[in-house]
């Protein structure tokens, strides 16, 4: 039989011959497997647990900035936005639009958008409103992988009032990182927003849940509830910044008033303001490109020549110095000669003599020129610096520039050309090379108002998390004290008093209130002058300094005295309300 | 036929009545009782594992009637392995595996007009009562034809008439399968006539076919990824040429030009049948093919079947990540978890032990059917076993290489483990064969 057979020896070393073959496939799949699943198995084991582990983030509240009226300024509410895990088809959108209603294009922008950013959920519908909700809701399981959730957004009621304090959001540059960030997140990128963007932005929470491979949410296997952020107290009256805000019909400028006592800031204004919410929307670029730059917070990141108010510093120099007699006059006769060249008062026609008193309220350029040549252009860096210009102390928004103080060595450094007597006579006014920001001005007022102390400017009251603990009060705190002798501030006072009174500055001579003012026009070589106005209540209103200044408005008496005015009586009206009710509490 | 004495637990049974057999008086059929050992056991056993590993994951995942579909073919597909195993082999050859063979060619035939689509390829005939694949039972018969063939032809297995018989009768069936389409079948068929051209021990044959597919292949791979571009085949060309040219001027060979004119031709012939067949290949099958080369290509679809495999048996580990647990099958990410990439679910759950058991019983069950082809009293018991332990660890092979990641995705069941009726009904019947075989060979 088969055994027999001469072929049997052939088929049974074909069959050996087959079994090797087999024995060396078999050895492969053991080698391959165990490679895999041993000696691989970890990395296969992390890529499995990111298949079917997603982690949500759960984006934390931020926190509600208040003014000192406890107005918020800005806050947040709970918007619901659909998300999908996983992209959605063409066939689910075209679902969702009938329900939706709202335009095709919409959502694919946002879809793209969130692909573009990496996020785990992507944004299909954004800021869904009850009408749209309910409707969403009650269908959202023939959508496999999406849910709505709840997304804080950021809403500013004061809208451009209070625009630069505030700041706005939008998410982080690429190469910078924050280690309580997460992606997708939104951070303050400029004002308050960014400063105290650490305790606002809360903690975000999270969530980990088993997906099936279509991205729907099999089970929550651990999730972390959100904290929301601490709540910011501004020392801003919501009322007073309206007020300011409004007195500059949209015209540049900005104002800044504060407490020379303490350095609370009471308001900060700067003109043009810019809608923060447009950040969140993605429109800016109008405000980017605009040549009026409003993103620019005026009242730290401008600098403007002083023009006449920088008068207090050459007063209060050539005072102390003890270089002029009170009494003693020079004649103005419109025209001020030194060398070969002339140099002009405002009024054409001259003021006539004038000693101190009158040159000062009537801002006569001449008496100022004798002044500037008397004292120097040395002394007068010397007072500027002394009297707090190019301190540079405010550290609440981000972006302060410092004064530029001109001084013969500075010259000599900068322009490479030896310090003239004509740089002094241009100094004294609050012209040339000098260049002060509003809220260096507003600190040299204080420290006049003062006498010789300047508080740190501050604008961030206190910092209260959601739970109601403390995380940070401020403290008044000196930031510099100068000496001088008390005559001079109280001449310097009476002086910026009879600006109020006779000269210049009478459109702030409100009965009962004792004002001190300056105003000042400065000249710039980019078009019309600068008008400020420069003030400090006395007595009862001694807690109010207040810096004006309009861009391109022409003497300061007409184009900041009304703004100003206008602050002023708002104050004044807060502070006589303030008092009545203390006096009702004392009695009750 | 000699009469034997009894093995150990040997009984006396008598032979089922053949079907066409009428009383019986011809050939080996005539002998009506035969001494018949007990079954294999150590066959028996490694069948029914992997039946009951396959059956308990199918259970998790299928329910209602795809559920009592698979129990119903579990059933039949036992009582063929006992039927059979019962049954005298010899029955199913002669005239007979003909009349079997062209009723499987005529079911595939009937499935190609009639078939139902799934999948894309028209592989599956409903008879109202039952739906089936007829490329399985095909197998089964198309095994039965050549097993009868090449023990008839065996004094002549080295002559190339017995080869171009050989592969007519696989080629036939292979075809069929090829268009349905279902390239894993048809590929099977070709296998088989690879395990005959093994046997013959014609290895010219052998060596022009492996020369021919390979470079029948790489062609292929070629002219999927770069549709039109001729740049490199016409550089094979140009190169083939020199080095002939080369080798004849240094060789001096007698009469140029004939020798390496014919290589120079068949290489082209075969570098142009490749670009031919990757035009006529459906649009997926080319995918498969790319995405086998390069996993990372298409990381979404056919690649992604290659990758998310991967990560199912690499996440098991050593243990597992124990039954029903296992988060890669059962939440979806794997395709054809309990069909295709059952090995990869196994593997998840039951870890590098569960991976290990199969491919132990795997190697144990078919160790034993080549030694019961050793053993087997006639030729065509011995090719019979042959042929039918070729067909199987071939799938086994692609199968588990395909779930490893080191084969490209040919759509090939893994047999007894995988969810398919019909396979586990042949196959449980060709292991009913191999026990028959065994039943009476010698010891």
């Amino acid at each position: 039989m088969w055994y027999k057979d001469r072929g049997f020896e052939a088929f049974l070393n074909r069959v050996k011959f087959v079994k090797v073959v087999f024995l060396v496939f078999w050895v492969f799949l053991f080698l391959r497997t165990f490679q895999i699943q041993v000696l691989r198995g970890f990395k296969f084991q992390k890529k499995s647990e990111g298949n079917y582990l997603k982690k949500f983030i759960i984006p934390p509240s931020r926190g509600i900035i208040f003014s000192k009226d406890n107005k918020i300024v800005a806050g947040t509410y709970i918007s619901y936005n659909l998300v999908s895990q996983s992209r959605p088809d063409e066939q689910n959108l075209k679902k969702l639009l009938k329900i939706l209603k709202r335009p095709a294009r919409e959502l694919r922008r946002n879809i793209l958008m969130s692909l573009a950013r990496g996020e785990v959920l992507i944004t299909v519908a954004k800021d869904l409103k009850g009408k749209e909700l309910i409707p969403v809701a009650a269908r959202l399981d023939e959508f496999e992988g999406m849910r709505i959730v709840k997304a804080p957004k950021r809403f500013y009621p004061f809208g451009k009032i209070f625009s630069h304090i505030t700041g706005y959001l939008g998410p982080l540059p690429k190469e910078k990182k924050l280690p309580y960030s997460y992606k997708g997140a939104l951070h303050g990128i400029s004002g308050i927003e960014k400063t105290c963007d650490r305790y606002l932005f809360g903690i975000p929470g999270g969530e980990v849940v088993e997906v099936n491979s279509r991205g729907k949410v099999i089970s929550v296997k651990g999730s972390l509830k959100p904290r929301t952020g601490s709540n910011v107290y501004l020392t801003i009256y919501s009322n007073l910044q309206k007020i300011a805000f409004e007195a500059f019909e949209g015209r540049k400028g900005c104002a800044i008033a504060l407490n020379p006592q303490t350095g609370e800031i009471y308001l900060m204004v700067s003109s043009p303001g810019f809608n923060p919410e447009l950040f969140l929307e993605g429109k800016v670029k109008d405000l980017i490109t605009s040549r009026e730059y409003p993103l620019i917070n005026r009242c730290i990141q401008m600098k403007y020549p002083p023009g006449s108010t920088f008068k207090i510093v050459t007063s209060a120099c050539a005072l102390n110095e003890n270089l002029i007699d009170l009494n003693e006059k020079f004649f103005c006769n419109g025209v001020f000669h030194y060398g070969n060249k002339d140099f002009a008062c405002w009024k054409e026609k001259g003021h006539g003599d004038v000693d101190f008193f009158k040159g000062f309220s009537q801002s006569c350029n001449v008496y100022f020129y004798n002044l500037g040549l008397k004292a120097g252009g040395k002394k007068l860096a010397e007072y500027a610096k002394k009297m707090g210009l190019s301190l540079t102390v405010f550290k609440d928004i981000e972006g302060e520039l410092s004064a530029t103080i001109p001084s013969p060595s500075w010259k000599k450094k900068e322009k490479k050309y030896p310090w003239l007597p004509g740089d002094s006579i241009n100094m004294a006014i609050g012209q040339g090379y000098l260049w002060v920001t509003p809220i260096e001005m507003a600190l040299l007022v204080s420290g006049v108002a003062n006498n010789g102390v300047i508080m740190r400017p501050y604008l961030i009251e206190k910092i209260v998390s959601s739970e109601g603990k403390l995380e940070y009060q401020a403290i008044p705190k000196v930031v510099k004290e100068y000496s001088l002798n008390p005559r001079t501030f109280s001449i310097l006072k009476e002086a910026m008093r009879k600006v109020v009174l006779s000269g210049t500055g009478q459109i702030l001579n409100i009965p009962d209130v004792i004002i001190y003012g300056k105003t000042g026009t400065a000249q710039n070589p980019n078009g019309e002058d600068h008008g400020w106005f420069v003030s400090f209540g006395g007595e009862e209103f001694s807690q109010f300094s207040l810096v004006v200044v309009v861009e391109h408005g022409g003497m300061g008496s007409t184009s900041a005295g009304p703004i100003s005015r206008k602050i002023w009586q708002k104050y004044i009206k807060l502070k006589k309300s303030d008092m009545e009710t203390r006096k009702k509490e004392d009695r009750g | 036929m000699e009469t034997r004495k009894a093995g150990v637990g040997g009984r006396k049974i008598p032979l089922c009545i053949p079907p066409f057999s009428k009383g019986g008086n011809r050939g080996d059929l005539r002998i009506k009782n035969v001494e018949m050992k007990n079954f294999n056991l150590k066959i028996i056993l490694s069948v029914f594992f992997l039946l009951g590993f396959g059956s308990s994951e199918i259970v998790s995942f299928v329910s209602g009637r795809a559920l009592y579909n698979h129990f119903v073919a579990l059933i039949i597909g036992v009582l063929f392995l006992f039927v059979f195993s019962d049954t005298r082999y010899r029955v199913f050859l002669r005239f007979r595996a003909h009349i079997l063979y062209l009723l499987g060619i005529g079911l595939l035939i009937l499935t190609l007009l009639w078939g139902k689509e799934i999948n894309f390829s028209r592989s599956w005939l409903d008879i109202r009562i039952i739906t089936f694949q007829p490329s399985e039972i095909a197998k089964f018969t198309t095994i039965l034809l050549l097993t009868h063939y090449v023990s008839k032809n065996y004094a002549t297995r080295q002559s190339f008439k017995t080869i171009v018989g050989i592969g007519f009768i696989s080629l036939l069936p292979f075809v069929l399968v090829f268009i349905q389409p279902d390239l894993g079948s048809s590929i099977v068929f070709l296998a088989i006539s690879l395990a005959f051209l093994v046997l013959s021990q014609n290895t010219r044959p052998l060596l022009i076919l492996f020369f021919v597919g390979f470079a029948l292949f790489f062609s292929l791979i070629y002219f999927c990824f770069h549709c039109f571009s001729f740049k490199i085949p016409v550089l094979i060309f140009v190169l083939c040429g020199i080095l002939f040219g080369v080798f004849e001027f240094i060789f001096k060979v007698k009469k140029p030009y004939i020798p390496s004119l014919f290589l120079f031709l068949s290489l082209n012939v075969i570098v142009f049948t490749g670009f031919g067949i990757s035009k006529m290949l459906k649009p997926y099958q080319k995918n498969r093919i790319m995405n086998f080369i390069n996993p990372q290509r298409d990381p979404l679809n056919s690649g992604y079947q290659i990758s998310q495999s991967l990560i199912t048996i690499g996440s098991g580990k050593l243990f597992g990540k124990g039954y029903l647990k296992g988060t890669q099958a059962r939440l979806g990410f794997l395709p054809g978890k309990y069909t295709d990439f059952l090995f990869a679910t196994i593997c998840e759950e039951f870890g590098f032990v569960g991976a290990f058991l199969i491919l132990i019983a795997y190697f144990i069950l078919y160790m034993e059917i080549l030694k019961i082809s050793q053993r087997a009293v006639d030729r065509e018991g011995s090719i019979l076993c042959f042929l039918i332990f070729s067909v199987l660890s071939f799938q086994t092979i692609l199968n588990i290489g395909m779930n490893l990641g080191v084969l490209p995705i040919t759509g090939l069941p893994l047999p007894f483990v995988s969810y398919g009726g019909t396979a586990v009904v042949v196959y449980l019947s060709m292991i009913g064969v191999v026990l028959n075989v065994n039943r009476v060979a010698k010891e």
